[in-house]
């Protein structure tokens, strides 16, 4: 921690370091614009750009100042983070770009379910590989209220929640028992038992699925449905991925809240030590549960929302293959940093997507990205932060005059303040 | 009335009484050390009374309850903590979030206010990193600039500070030790015996027990020595007393020295 090879820009005023985030917020998503936008091998250039660039701004401790600067302004870089994230939509308007908004959607759609995987498998250390199984069940209970009863995506919505939220219960409860490997396997069977069992009732369309999922809408505004805005046509994505970013947003904001958290601490122990948390009065049975239900209706979300994006459910979309890929996503992204799975989940969704016309060679690239990532980091591209208090508390430590000399890795920035 | 009492414990592991009918009592504010050679069934007894193993047989009262049979998380609750021979911390979190732990049962916040986090939550976490770095720099004050660092990363005499300041953030009325000075070398053991009289110091009400081979620290800390072997009580008194019991020095030398 001590070595001075950190990379450390000094910016000095205020404004300047205000500028800085805005321009990084920028850049940020100008960069995942471009990656979504570009043709084919462009994109897969940018994506191993910023592969190779995540490594080494990890090693020159730009990731770790880059962190420092956002949360030193928070407001500013959350607002303009905000800002450029609502203005993506906008940029996959017209018509013509609808199969790139689509992968926009996806992309948001798996980062849903990878938060939710991540409480499980990052903070938890609990490798669960069901979460298809889980965004199964939240896209077939959106099929089954919207198609085979009739009634609102909305209802459909809550019945994604209250069934993800069972399934994670009772997938929990079993797994409680076991550790390692075997609660892999345990839920590894689990994953294999739903595809059976979805394409063996008739009621859930068999092997065919169910075909005809109303999207949601609010009134007479579908959120599936191509507008026609100051005389261009939108592709009909445009709604539906504002809603999918916003509840993004809104689940990274509850994983991050969480991950700093006494919740997110006892997940971490229980990780690392199960009888030690158990002896500091972490009641690991039900933190684990919490981690299982919490992770089960992020994906019983992202799966709702999924069903109303391809408006079909089938069990080849839920498969144990899909659940191995989210698996991916989280490691290289990062466990247990939801910005980190975030951005997992965008780059391997868009390399699959781009690569598909090269369907033979993409698995192969995929395999070979995460092969060398995890060989060259296997924390992941933007690695788990150790929780910083001093940032959590910055005004009121200023006030009280801590007496601690803030410590070297994470203030390359106190310093001048 | 006794802090905690234990009647006919025993737990057998298969056809082997790991620890067989033993009766201990430690009143409130005294410190009491563990002797016996190894694998006489110390560290289980500590097991077995952290709720770590189920009692085979017997009970265990704790400021008058019955805690037999209860999980570790309860116990801890009631008041009892403890340390590991070998550290228990967790490597990949920092020495601030390790002792943070200790306290996650103090901490009140639910799910809501996690996410919404209001002004008491705020000044929850708050309080807690403050008493977590004032517990730290009560042992050693070098530490507080190392707060966010990993444990991975700091020497084996501070990761014991670290394990024994997260046993004591929470408050308990009963800490047990098991071997705080395995693995240090003299110098160390000479601090962490004064690091443990500091203990008493600053909280005067708490009871310890003490597990320990070193008899420099036996002589000097506890007020009183229970001696196992093989899995029983086979002494107990003071310092000076227990040593020149033959039982005693038959455990421990075996029959040709008495």
């Amino acid at each position: 921690m001590t070595d001075k090879t950190g990379f450390s820009l000094k910016l000095k005023s205020d404004a300047s370091q205000r500028l800085a985030v805005v321009l990084i917020n920028v850049f940020i998503f100008a960069l995942a614009y471009a990656i979504l936008r570009a043709p084919a091998f462009v994109s897969l250039a940018f994506i191993l750009l910023v592969i190779v660039g995540l490594l080494a701004a990890d090693k020159y401790r730009i990731i770790a100042w880059v962190y420092d600067l956002f949360i030193r302004h928070k407001k500013l870089a959350f607002t303009v983070a905000f800002l450029c994230a609502m203005a993506m939509p906008l940029l996959f308007a017209p018509k013509s770009s609808q199969y790139i908004a689509h992968i926009a959607v996806m992309a948001c759609i798996y980062s849903m379910v990878c938060l939710g995987l991540n409480f499980q498998m990052g903070s938890a250390d609990m490798v669960n590989f069901a979460p298809a199984a889980f965004m199964g069940i939240g896209a077939y209970s959106m099929a089954v209220v919207t198609v085979n009863m009739g009634l609102s995506g909305w209802i459909g919505i809550l019945a994604a929640i209250f069934f993800s939220c069972t399934a994670g219960l009772l997938i929990g409860l079993p797994t409680l028992r076991t550790k390692g490997y075997y609660l892999s396997l345990v839920t590894m069977a689990l994953q294999l038992v739903f595809t059976q069992l979805i394409k063996n009732i008739p009621y859930f369309g068999g092997p065919n699925g169910i075909t005809g999922v109303k999207s949601l809408s609010i009134g007479d505004f579908a959120f599936y449905k191509s507008y026609t805005l100051f005389g261009i046509k939108l592709a009909p994505h445009v709604p539906l991925f504002f809603f999918c970013l916003l509840i993004l947003i809104f689940f990274i904001y509850i994983a991050m809240r969480v991950g700093v958290s006494h919740y997110g601490l006892s997940l971490n122990t229980i990780a690392q030590d199960e009888v030690a948390a158990n002896c500091l009065g972490i009641n690991c049975n039900r933190r684990k549960l919490f981690a299982f239900i919490i992770g089960s209706i992020f994906c019983g979300i992202g799966g709702a929302l999924n069903a109303g994006l391809t408006s079909f459910v089938g069990p080849s979309d839920y498969t144990f293959a899909r659940s191995l890929i989210f698996i991916c996503m989280v490691i290289l992204g990062g466990m247990d940093n939801p910005i980190g799975v975030v951005v997992g989940a965008f780059l391997l969704t868009v390399l699959t997507e781009k690569l598909r016309e090269f369907a033979d060679y993409a698995q192969l690239i995929y395999a070979l990205v995460l092969v060398t990532v995890l060989i060259v980091r296997p924390a992941g591209l933007i690695p788990k932060r150790v929780r910083n208090y001093c940032a959590l508390f910055n005004r009121k430590l200023r006030q009280l005059a801590e007496p601690a000399a803030p410590s070297v890795s994470e203030q390359t920035f106190q310093s001048e303040n | 009335m006794a802090l905690l009492e234990t009647k006919d414990l025993s737990i057998h592991f298969g056809g082997l009484w790991a620890v067989k009918d033993v009766d201990f009592t430690i009143d409130p504010k005294e410190v009491v050390g563990l002797i016996g050679p190894n694998g006489s069934g110390k560290t289980t007894f500590l097991n077995i009374i952290s709720g770590i193993y189920p009692a085979s047989k017997g009970t265990v009262h704790f400021r008058g309850e019955n805690i037999t049979g209860l999980k570790p998380y309860e116990i801890f609750k009631k008041g009892m903590s403890r340390t590991y021979q070998a550290s228990r911390l967790c490597w990949d979190l920092s020495v601030v979030d390790n002792i943070l732990i200790g306290l996650s049962t103090k901490q009140k916040a639910g799910f809501l206010d996690v996410i919404l986090r209001p002004k008491k939550t705020n000044d929850e976490i708050y309080q807690g990193v403050q008493e977590c770095m004032d517990m730290i720099s009560y042992f050693n004050p070098k530490l507080i600039d190392r707060r966010y660092e990993l444990t991975k990363n700091i020497p084996h005499i501070d990761r014991r500070r670290i394990e024994i300041s997260r046993a004591l953030v929470g408050h308990p009325a009963l800490l047990l030790l098991d071997e705080p000075t395995a693995g240090l070398n003299d110098e160390e053991t000479m601090s962490m015996m004064e690091d443990i009289r500091k203990i008493k110091e600053k909280i005067q009400d708490i009871c310890i027990i003490i597990i320990e081979h070193d008899m420099k620290v036996m002589e000097s800390v506890p007020q009183r020595i229970v001696v196992f072997n093989a899995g029983m009580k086979i002494a107990e008194g003071l310092y000076n007393e227990v040593v020149k019991d033959p039982d005693v020095i038959h455990a421990y030398l075996g029959g040709a020295a008495v």
